[in-house]
């Protein structure tokens, strides 16, 4: 008997606080993460304009496409707030501008230091039945960044040209979950982007934009450079991990500012 | 005594109803007793004789290629065990070559994997494969959706299976799947010898199977004859580094699915390449053919230092003799599966 009173009794009071609590805090906000596709230090233009890496080679870029997915954002006091699952799956285009900004409505307010998300689609997904792959994910409509002889999404996909001699032509398309029941490559990247001048406030008094460069160049700039002419071909192979290491740089945070 | 009348009794009423019962009746997929576990997700898309049915349609709808001219029932033939019967590797649209053989299709709900180096890890996700496959169908789903929206009887399939008459990407591969997984084989004299009848196989058969227990079953097991795992069986190597393809992983070079034996007879010709026209081939590959040009040879393939499976000419006929009665005729001849 004596338990049950103070259990109802410590509710009570917990409910107390909670109630409190709510009638002072502010509600959840909406954040937009704008992913801005550069090419060194320069705008990334399709098609019409040529790019140097760090190897001097020369890159004319006709298609960037990735997966982002898996969003976290994580707060000043080391906890997070793990955007649902379900509305987690990004497929960021440079020849659509409508894809390349995503937005999450309901962040609770508080204060944030970084967000954390994935490049590609995770295994779970990955492996799900069709009927939960729906909107960016659906391979019949988005067929060009899955591989269907290998099932799994193209994480990374860019072509395009380094020279003007025709057949000139790179070709960089990554992916790869780690398989099914046996085990293959897994080229799955889990980043995390700080937010400068951290802890930035969320919350509905506080919309804001994040504004991400990504850095088209980095795919074969980074801790090892890749020769285009050299290598202009990856679809697999032992050389998309290399490049998978190379483009988990390429995400970087400008700036971040109300919206 | 009074047992005994009583089985008679029961014996003798079942052989009447059998006589009565001149149409089976359709129990549509029906998961035997003796399989392991089904793969398939059947939760996701649950099975109906309606679904079959609009995927056998599918399945033999040659308006699933190109030019309307390959259906998948081409290079999988009823009477092949839905292999493609004299054919080294699949041949597709404008006579074009593949580079494998294209596998026999049956008890695929208990695939873990499907192709040759298991690229392809559920059922639903495949037959986009050789449908856009330029050397197979070379065609794009939602152009087959446009095609068959096109044709007023699918409406109406579609509806029976799917409660709707809609037309999606989705429904056309769940109902491919439902005819896949329909196709059980287990109805061969083996299976007869299984279930009790020992007079099902000749003696020699039988000694067969012991041969084939002690030499082939270490990777040709269970039930479904296939531990699907991935070997390399001492081929000489091609340009094909099987499973390495799309594990990236550099110990699976050459290794393939190790595929089922079922209805072996019929499925020929053999290997993931087609190379070997006859089951006498393929054992004189195995007791005397063997190369080690690779790391990655199995190592059931090289015990004690020998190459290859020990097998005298007598042991290799009674092996064969033994594959033989893993030919599942009523399979094969099942109107539930074939074209017309």
């Amino acid at each position: 008997m004596k338990k049950s009173h103070l259990f109802l009794l410590s509710f009570a009071i917990l409910s107390f606080i909670t109630s409190c609590k709510k009638e002072e805090t502010e509600g959840p906000g909406m954040v937009a993460i704008e992913f801005d596709n550069r090419a060194g230090s320069a705008d990334l233009e399709l098609n019409t304009t040529w790019y140097k890496n760090a190897n001097n080679d020369s890159m004319n870029f006709s298609l960037f496409k990735y997966y982002v997915s898996n969003f976290i954002f994580n707060k000043e006091d080391g906890s997070s707030y793990v955007v649902p699952k379900d509305e987690c799956y990004f497929l960021i285009d440079e020849a659509d501008e409508t894809s390349q900004e995503v937005e999450f409505s309901d962040i609770p307010a508080g204060k944030y230091i970084s967000v954390t998300f994935t490049i590609g689609v995770d295994s779970l997904k990955s492996t799900a039945p069709a009927s939960q792959r729906t909107g960016v994910l659906d391979v019949t409509t988005h067929a060009d960044m899955y591989w269907t002889w290998n099932s799994g999404y193209i994480f990374v996909k860019t072509e395009g040209t380094f020279s003007q001699v025709a057949g000139s032509d790179f070709m960089y398309h990554i992916g790869g979950f780690g398989g099914y029941s046996s085990p293959t490559v897994n080229n799955l990247k889990t980043i995390t982007m700080d937010f400068p001048g951290a802890p930035i406030s969320f919350g509905s008094n506080n919309h804001k934009h994040i504004h991400t460069f990504v850095d088209a160049l980095k795919i074969v700039n980074g801790t090892t450079n890749i020769s285009v002419p050299t290598t202009p071909v990856v679809m697999g192979g032992p050389n998309a991990p290399v490049i998978a290491n190379n483009y988990k740089e390429m995400f970087k945070i400008d700036h971040i500012h109300a919206e | 005594m009074k047992k005994i009348y009583f089985i008679l009794l029961v014996l003798l009423l079942v052989q009447c109803s059998k006589k009565e019962d001149s149409i089976p009746i359709d129990k549509g997929f029906v998961i035997p007793d003796n399989f392991p576990a089904v793969k398939y997700n059947l939760i996701e898309n649950p099975y109906s004789n309606e679904k079959r049915e609009l995927g056998r349609k599918l399945f033999y709808d040659a308006r699933l290629s190109r030019d309307n001219t390959i259906s998948c029932g081409s290079c999988h033939q009823q009477f092949a065990a839905f292999a493609h019967a004299g054919h080294r590797v699949s041949h597709g649209i404008d006579n074009k070559l593949g580079t494998r053989n294209a596998p026999a299709l049956f008890n695929l709900a208990w695939n873990p994997l499907f192709f040759w180096d298991g690229g392809v890890g559920d059922l639903d996700f495949f037959h986009v494969n050789p449908i856009q496959n330029p050397v197979e169908m070379d065609e794009t789903i939602p152009n087959i959706i446009t095609k068959l929206k096109a044709d007023n009887n699918y409406a109406g399939l579609f509806n029976k299976a799917f409660g709707s008459t809609e037309i999606t990407p989705l429904r056309f591969n769940q109902a491919l799947s439902s005819f896949l997984i329909s196709i059980v084989s287990n109805q061969s004299r083996y299976d007869e010898y299984l279930s009790g009848n020992t007079s099902a196989l000749t003696s020699v058969e039988k000694e067969g199977m012991e041969l084939f227990n002690q030499k082939c079953a270490a990777c040709h097991s269970g039930i479904l004859f296939s531990d699907f795992k991935f070997r390399n069986n001492g081929l000489t190597t091609t340009s094909d580094v099987g499973r390495f393809r799309v594990s990236v992983i550099s110990t699976d070079s050459f290794k393939f699915k190790t595929p089922t034996l079922r209805n072996i007879e019929k499925s020929s010709p053999y290997m993931h390449d087609g190379r070997f026209t006859t089951l006498e081939e393929v054992l004189n590959h195995y007791s005397s053919g063997i190369v080690k040009t690779t790391t990655t040879l199995d190592t059931v393939l090289q015990r004690n230092n020998t190459l290859g499976i020990p097998l005298n000419a007598d042991e290799k006929s009674k092996i064969i003799s033994f594959l033989k009665t893993l030919t599942d005729t009523k399979m094969m001849t099942d109107s539930r599966f074939s074209e017309f």
